[in-house]
């Protein structure tokens, strides 16, 4: 995390130099005669002051960190919305199963994420393809590859595929059909 | 006082027609499932709403939304009761004491108990809605450019140093809302900033898919990202709150009513902060304080109590003010705009009914909360069992197609998926969208105060500074930040514990 901590405090103070940069570039419109306190770039000039310091306290905070990464410092932060610790799970009754670890993110579903919602919104609406078929496709497609790994394990593709494309087919078209009967929305 | 009274009987009434009852009763509904499904919020309930009444009058739209935000912030306390995981950031805190009741074999005490908290809560705030109002709308009237500036860097500083357990990061989050809401046109010379020759851009990002990028498609991107198994149930036992539960603990729900209020009043300040201060606060004052954690009903009615108390409370400052008292009320705000609705000091002298008529729609979501939650409670539980990798693809395909409703240009899509995608990423790396949205909100009218206060005192910078409200809200911005710098926040603390200290030794002698 300090590593990103790092990279992430660089990329602030860079961002808010730049804003700085940019909105010392715009017109103060002198030729219209305004109040000079109303120049277009003052209030975006100090957030992009501000975002600079920050950045920079970001950029230093976690520099420390990992130079210390041997002897790691922990940088204290004001207590978290919890006042009071969180308390200690009960123990189990008997007979109570224990509880599921949380679940945490994978990279390949990160990346199927992405891929699939960005493709949907970012290429195929608007693309000339029907906003239905883009619909159906986006839905049964992340149903199909998200449950890939339980149904090949229960030999079950097929029977989750058929389900896949009803749901996808039911949902695109409510979802054409409230939008652009009941809303009045030509849809992409 | 009475004529308060009349403006709600009338809003009262006008709400009583059979549409206007359906409106209620399926958007609660709505929102109670979308509570229920873990990683859909109340601001992307409240986002997705708003895309689909955009076309609806603005009552009725706004009925929607509120019915939909009341029962989102309810709806989450099931899954926490019933699999020990949050439906929504304001029910983390039922989960601990709901879900070992659960365990106990307790499911349906603890949904009864979550019940009663709610609706009490809900009616305390809604109470103070009606109450506070017109007093801080009559107080705000006195508010210039100065005090306006303050108060929306207060709100982002606030929502900054809350959220999350960094406040830097929180603050970096509400710069950048800040920045972000002056792309576009500015409101007072109409100069293009940062367009950079786009006609989309010189319009300004859109708020509502901006906000249904951050909180709706991020949050997919989340839940699509993490392996998903179906939950294992709790049996449940009858719903039906005891009266005893109830008495017993009034106190604890009048505390957790004015918790609840007070921090749905903070700009910025969230429901789960209600719900974790009203739990510390019960837990402190309790006389069975180690029975918190392992099922006390006290704990959670003082949860759900102080959550739902805390929804009025931040429409509160939404209509008085237009600063928004959480991430929730900053996009009802902003449908409140949309609607034509003009929130703020002036509210309350141009429509009075509009305040009132908020009230009557905050009493119709309590009275369709309790509905469901004292007869629906088994055939809601299904919900739970639906798998994620089927409701959150519908729910981007809903995303998608509401940015591009409202004003049917594909720049809209493309900003709720660049949005989404900015905030996923962000999000992994403790930064929250609640600050980003509170400054997005709050951007245009911050620009325009310190400007206006400028050309007002012809660059004096003392206004700011010395106008009593000014001073007041400076000091607490000042005081905001300074407790953000780790340093500082330890001495204060240590200060504050000797001080204590000294004080038990001198009663003690």
């Amino acid at each position: 995390m300090r590593r990103a901590d790092l990279l992430f405090g660089l990329f602030w103070t860079v961002l808010g130099a730049a804003t700085v940069f940019e909105s010392w570039r715009m017109d103060r419109l002198e030729a219209q005669g305004i109040n000079p306190w109303t120049v277009p770039g003052l209030v975006p000039g100090l957030l992009g002051a501000a975002l600079t310091l920050c950045g920079a306290i970001l950029t230093a905070r976690a520099a420390r960190g990992v130079m210390h990464s041997g002897n790691v410092m922990e940088v204290a932060v004001p207590d978290a919305p919890l006042p009071e610790a969180p308390l200690p799970v009960a123990p189990m009754p008997d007979g109570v199963p224990p509880d599921e670890p949380a679940q945490a993110a994978e990279p390949w579903r990160i990346a199927l994420a992405l891929l699939l919602c960005g493709g949907f919104a970012g290429g195929l609406v608007g693309s000339g393809l029907p906003f239905p078929l883009a619909a159906f496709a986006f839905v049964f497609l992340s149903i199909v590859a998200f449950e890939w790994p339980d149904r090949r394990a229960g030999g079950t593709l097929a029977r989750g595929a058929v389900g896949a494309a009803l749901i996808a087919a039911g949902a695109s078209a409510t979802v054409t059909l409230v939008f652009q009967e009941l809303f009045l929305v030509r849809l992409p | 006082m009475f004529e308060g009274l009349v403006l709600l009987g009338v809003s009262l009434a006008s709400f009583l027609t059979v549409k206007a009852l359906l409106y209620t009763l399926g958007a609660t509904l709505l929102g109670i499932l979308i509570g229920c499904m873990p990683g859909l919020s109340a601001t992307l309930a409240i986002s997705l709403m708003t895309t689909l009444t955009i076309k609806l009058p603005p009552n009725d739209a706004i009925l929607i939304l509120i019915c939909a935000y009341v029962g989102t912030i309810y709806g989450g306390s099931r899954t926490a009761i019933l699999l020990n995981i949050p439906g929504t950031a304001a029910n983390a805190a039922a989960c601990l004491d709901g879900y070992q009741l659960a365990r106990r074999g307790q499911a349906g005490r603890a949904m009864g108990i979550a019940t009663t908290g709610s609706v009490a809560g809900s009616l305390f705030g809604i109470l103070c809605l009606a109450i506070l109002t017109p007093a801080l709308g009559e107080v705000a009237l006195t508010f210039q450019s100065y005090e306006f500036f303050w108060l929306c860097l207060f709100g982002v500083l606030m929502s900054g140093s809350i959220t999350g357990e960094d406040p830097l990061k929180g603050w970096i989050m509400g710069l950048l809302g800040l920045a972000v809401s002056l792309i576009g046109q500015d409101g007072i010379h109409g100069y293009e900033r940062f367009a950079y020759g786009s006609t989309d851009l010189a319009g300004g990002l859109s708020l509502i898919p901006t906000l249904v990028g951050a909180f709706g498609a991020a949050e997919v991107l989340t839940v699509m990202s993490e392996r998903f198994r179906r939950p294992r149930l709790h049996a449940v036992d009858s719903i039906l709150p005891r009266i005893a539960d109830v008495l017993r603990y009034w106190r604890t729900v009048l505390r957790s009513g004015v918790i609840g209020v007070y921090i749905g009043i903070l700009p910025g300040v969230g429901e789960d902060m209600a719900a974790w201060s009203s739990y510390a606060a019960a837990r402190r004052a309790s006389k069975e304080p180690e029975a918190f954690g392992k099922g006390s009903v006290e704990g959670l009615i003082a949860a759900e109590t102080g959550d739902n108390a805390s929804i009025p409370g931040g429409i509160i400052p939404a209509l008085a003010l237009a600063i928004p008292g959480s991430a929730p009320a900053a996009v009802l705000l902003a449908a409140m705009i949309i609607h034509g609705v003009k929130p703020g000091p002036m509210l309350m002298i141009e429509s009075p009914q509009f305040v009132y008529d908020v009230v009557a729609m905050n009493v119709l979501a309590t009275v369709a909360m309790l509905f469901f939650g004292l007869f629906l409670v088994r055939p809601l539980l299904k919900v739970l069992m639906v798998p994620r990798t089927v409701i959150m693809p519908i729910v981007f395909t809903l995303c998608t197609v509401g940015s591009f409703a409202i004003a049917q240009r594909l720049f809209d899509v493309w900003t709720m998926l660049g949005v989404g995608i900015v905030m996923f990423v962000l999000r992994r790396f403790g930064y929250h969208a609640a600050p980003f949205v509170l400054g997005l909100v709050l951007g245009d009218l911050m620009d325009k105060s310190l400007r206006r206060g400028l050309v007002i005192s012809d660059g004096d910078l003392t206004p700011f500074l010395t106008r009593p409200i000014s001073a007041i809200l400076a000091v607490v911005v000042v005081a905001t930040i300074a407790m953000g710098i780790p340093a500082v926040n330890r001495a204060v603390r240590a200060g504050v514990r000797r001080m204590g200290g000294m004080a038990r030794i001198r009663r003690a002698a």
